[in-house]
């Protein structure tokens, strides 16, 4: 990373604690027992790589809260390291943030969860989500777009009590303890209820309360086709952009949804379109940076074109212009609206007076008047790179700068300055 | 609620040691919960015996539910003959937002003050009701909609769902302006979720069940504390309808939950809630039956369905509980209009209409009348007033509470019970030949049929030791034994034992299963 861009970061790191604006407060590093902290530099690079090498042979927990410690030391400003919570028995339940961490920056831009399948082997799983995390992390080294993009919280060992011990623990079953058709009467023991373990809790707790998270990479085994994500209460319109996020998958294997599942949690509960990362594409570094990318190309995306200036008269203006996601995924789902995480855009302006907001219809190109009192009007959400053709009354001086601006929680913003003329 | 706390403080210190304050979460809102542990004096600490919880108001609404869990502490509290191997959980106040706005006769919705996005459009409390014709209540409101699902019936201060060709047609909402201008009226008063929703057994989001299962603490407390305890009985006062009522918020036939199988048990229930309280009906209806409509993520489907718990709702107050009377006839002061032919009213609202005019004279009823909603639109107002239909009137709280604690003592009285009883001991030199059953000395069953499987073991089974001292030895028969759950009043099957043992040895004989205290016999062949 150059000096230059270092120090910017760790200015804007000043301003807006990388922590701010989400449920957990960051682990607070230079209490940590062990080495002492340590800034970015050669020594805390070495102990990063050493910890990497090490975990890459032990696969135990311990190896790997080293490797997210020395990578949250040595990646002040672009990585935090937060505990969820505890473990049944006393591990930490970490997640690591990724991304250009500033408050601002953040909420520019949507963000990405990476995460084991809970259902295949544990240790192994959690190897291919560490290649993940160590892609990312070379990625915040050579300050690739990766993490310019896309907000990423990398969650390598949601169930860490697995990674010490050889066979299943506990008299509740993980993969059938979400609240999604949860049956008390599954064959596999589900839990008195729904999200009874600290573990399910908190991965639960991830998924609904970061209001960026746009979808899931859920690392495992192998992927499964759409059949899993048919829930009794879904909307056909997120099956479709979920068959088509799963299209690469052989149908026919007779999927059904299971009871309790996070795949199905990650779906219909929390909203969150769910990307199959198979951990044979986490051996290979240049398939796995191709696949990550396509994964943020993916994610909702908000873009205002150049406005049209029409003269009404009097000093009114009608502007005219286009709100475009250029994204594959569609700024919300309907499982996310039906919990109140709705998708929908948010517009602002300044530097004029809005007399009215009116958007078009594209079957018929006539324009829909909008309540023109309400300074931030909200939009439905936009699909699969949908656009939408928004014209605006407003007043103002000739030379004044018109600032209009677009955001969705899971697509960031936009924004467009341009002189009326 | 303060007279709670004073209530519960006064039955502490005259406790003495056995009636202890447990800590409770807050509510959403930021009122107590009052939770009290309590027994009788014995053998056996409150912490290790079979518990009972009476829980009052988890609805939100229901009031005279938390009055009928106080007169129960109250008679177990003086009771001499209260059991000594049983623990009591009591919340006689579980809902405390909800139920303090429906006791200032503010608001029936029984959700609590968590605030949310009631109607998911990104907004929290744009649309809250209000009092609309000034006097200091938001009761219904009837929208003009000729698509709309209510019709008045022939009482026409009464709706029923609208049939084809009936008319004129309404949107049935709380009073209030369309303060967000969307065009629904009061839609969104960011109040919150209903703790009697807020369980994982069947629950649905929608209509007030949260954004998960068990989302809030106070509900979670609640199952965490049914799963610490050996929970054997759960009584829940709340309601409108008069009865006592098993588990089943959904019809099996929507994919509810079918306590038919454990009938007999609360057949049984229902039986002493008639006798107690001279009501009619002696069986337990399903809860979605009394209701009328699903009620999907009860409490007591959840404590049924999963640990396996006797869960009922019972309702001091309603139809239930009321001598059948002739329907309404037309005429001057009954509401009903001789020359109106709207649909007739039925069963449980027929029961209503009867009560608030043959025994309120009418008055508990706020006729509907017109209000302006603004840019002339107009509307209708009125509906129950507080305390009439949700809660009983003050004159009558105390008929619809009457025998309350005689059926609780009986509920109690006919909890399982093991005793060993010996069939035959004798000894010949060394050889001591020993024959029991288990009996199940209480009323109801050792177990229900129905229980998850959360752990993934089965419960109910009677586990039976014979334990032996240092010297003897088992010749013949089993040292530990799973036995089949036991019927009310029923006895196990024979155990015969072989030993050997030096005279003066001294052999145990336990009987355990989880909804009693181990019953052991001692013996000295």
């Amino acid at each position: 990373m150059g000096l230059g861009l270092c120090s910017l970061l760790v200015g804007l790191g000043a301003l807006a604690p990388p922590g701010d604006g989400l449920p957990w407060r960051p682990v607070d590093l230079a209490l940590l027992a062990g080495e002492e902290a340590a800034g970015p530099g050669v020594q805390s690079a070495e102990r990063l790589a050493a910890a990497l090498q090490h975990y890459s042979q032990s696969g135990g927990f311990d190896a790997l809260q080293a490797c997210l410690i020395a990578a949250a030391r040595h990646h002040p400003e672009r990585v935090v390291l937060h505990s969820l919570g505890r473990s049944g028995e006393g591990r930490e339940l970490y997640v690591v943030e990724l991304g250009e961490l500033g408050e601002h920056s953040r909420s520019e831009r949507p963000a990405l969860v990476v995460v084991p399948d809970l259902e295949g082997d544990a240790r192994s799983a959690a190897q291919a989500t560490m290649a993940v995390f160590a892609e990312l992390l070379r990625e915040a080294d050579r300050e690739g777009p990766l993490l310019e993009r896309v907000t990423w919280y990398v969650m390598p060992a949601p169930l860490p009590d697995r990674l010490d011990s050889k066979g299943p623990s506990g008299s509740v079953d993980p993969t059938h303890n979400f609240p999604v058709n949860w049956d008390p009467w599954c064959s596999q023991p589900p839990g008195p209820y729904p999200l009874f373990l600290p573990e399910t809790r908190a991965l639960a707790d991830l998924l609904t309360r970061v209001p960026r998270l746009a979808g899931a990479v859920l690392v495992g085994e192998r992927a499964v086709d759409v059949g899993r994500y048919a829930v009794a209460d879904v909307s056909s319109p997120d099956l479709e952009v979920q068959g088509w996020l799963s299209a690469e998958v052989p149908l026919g294997a007779g999927s059904s949804p299971r009871s309790g599942g996070f795949r199905e949690f990650c779906f219909a509960h929390a909203g969150l379109f769910v990307l199959d990362l198979p951990e044979s594409l986490c051996r290979d570094p240049a398939l796995l940076v191709g696949h990550l990318g396509d994964c943020a190309r993916s994610l909702p995306s908000l873009s205002l074109s150049p406005p049209r200036f029409e003269s009404l008269g009097g000093g009114l203006w009608q502007v005219e212009f286009d709100l475009t996601n250029l994204g594959l995924l569609p700024t919300g789902s309907e499982a996310a609206r039906r919990r109140g995480a709705a998708g929908r855009v948010s517009l602002g302006w300044e530097g004029a007076r809005v007399r009215a907001l009116c958007v078009g219809d594209p079957r018929t190109g006539s324009f829909e008047v909008l309540s023109p009192g309400e300074r931030t009007p909200l939009l439905a959400a936009l699909g699969s790179q949908e656009a939408r053709r928004l014209r605006l009354v407003v007043q103002g001086e000739s030379g004044a700068r018109l600032v209009i601006t677009a955001r969705s929680p899971r697509a960031g913003g936009a924004r467009l300055e341009v002189p009326i003329p | 609620m303060a007279a709670i706390g004073e209530l519960f403080a006064d039955w502490r210190r005259t406790g003495q040691g056995w009636v202890r304050l447990l800590a409770w979460p807050r509510s959403r809102g930021g009122l107590e919960v009052p939770a009290l542990l309590f027994g009788a004096p014995g053998p056996v600490p409150l912490n290790e015996r079979p518990t009972v919880f009476l829980v009052g108001g988890l609805d939100g609404v229901s009031f005279a539910g938390g009055e009928a869990v106080l007169r129960a502490i109250h008679g177990l509290l003086l009771g001499r003959e209260t059991r000594k191997d049983l623990a009591f959980v009591a919340l006689p106040w579980a809902a405390p937002d909800g139920l303090q706005r429906a006791f200032d006769g503010t608001s029936w919705t029984g959700r609590n003050d968590f605030e949310c996005d009631v109607d998911l459009d990104g907004r929290i409390g744009e649309d809250p009701p209000d009092d609309l014709d000034g006097d200091g209540r938001a009761l219904e409101m009837l929208i003009s909609d000729p698509s709309g699902k209510w019709t008045p019936s022939a009482d026409p201060r009464f709706l029923v769902p609208a049939g084809e060709g009936d008319g004129p047609r309404y949107r049935r909402v709380p009073e209030g302006a369309d303060d967000d201008r969307d065009g629904d009226y009061n839609e969104d008063d960011a109040r919150g979720v209903c703790l009697d929703r807020n369980f994982p057994v069947g629950w649905r989001s929608l209509g007030g069940g949260g954004s998960l299962p068990l989302s809030e603490p106070v509900a979670r407390r609640l199952a965490d504390e049914v799963l610490a305890r050996r929970t054997v009985l759960v009584l829940v006062f709340q309601g409108e309808h008069g009865l006592l009522a098993r588990p089943g918020s959904v019809s099996p036939g929507e994919g509810g939950l079918d306590a038919a199988q454990d009938a007999e048990t609360f057949d049984r229930l229902a039986r002493a809630f008639a006798l107690h309280t001279a009501r009619k009906r002696v069986d337990a209806p399903a809860l979605h039956a009394v209701h009328g409509e699903p009620r999907p993520g009860s409490f007591i489907d959840w404590c049924y369905g999963v640990p396996g718990v006797i869960a009922v709702e019972v309702a001091a107050w309603g139809p239930g509980g009321w001598a059948s009377r002739p329907p309404p006839t037309a005429g001057a002061g009954t509401g009903v209009d001789p020359m109106r032919t709207g649909p007739p009213l039925v069963g449980v609202e027929s029961a209503w209409s009867t009560w608030l005019d043959e025994v309120r004279g009418g008055v508990g009823f706020v006729p509907w009348h017109q209000v302006e909603l603004g840019s002339g639109v107009r509307a209708l107002v009125g509906g129950w007033a507080p305390r009439t239909r949700h809660n009983p009137p003050d004159d009558e709280l105390g008929r619809a509470l009457t025998g309350m604690p005689g059926f609780v003592g009986e509920c109690i009285a006919a909890l399982p019970r093991l005793e060993i009883v010996l069939v035959e001991v004798e000894r010949e030199d060394s050889l001591v030949r020993l024959v029991v059953h288990v009996s199940n000395t209480g009323a109801l069953r050792t177990s229900l049929v129905v229980t998850g499987r959360w752990a993934g073991t089965a419960s109910g089974q009677v586990h039976v030791t014979l334990e032996l001292p240092d010297g003897a030895r088992l010749v013949a028969g089993e040292s530990a034994q799973a036995l089949a759950p036991l019927p009310g009043g029923g006895l196990g099957p024979r155990m015969e034992w072989l030993v050997a043992a030096p005279a003066g040895s001294v052999l145990r004989v336990t009987a355990r299963t989880p909804w009693c205290v181990p019953a052991v016999r001692e013996l000295r062949p």
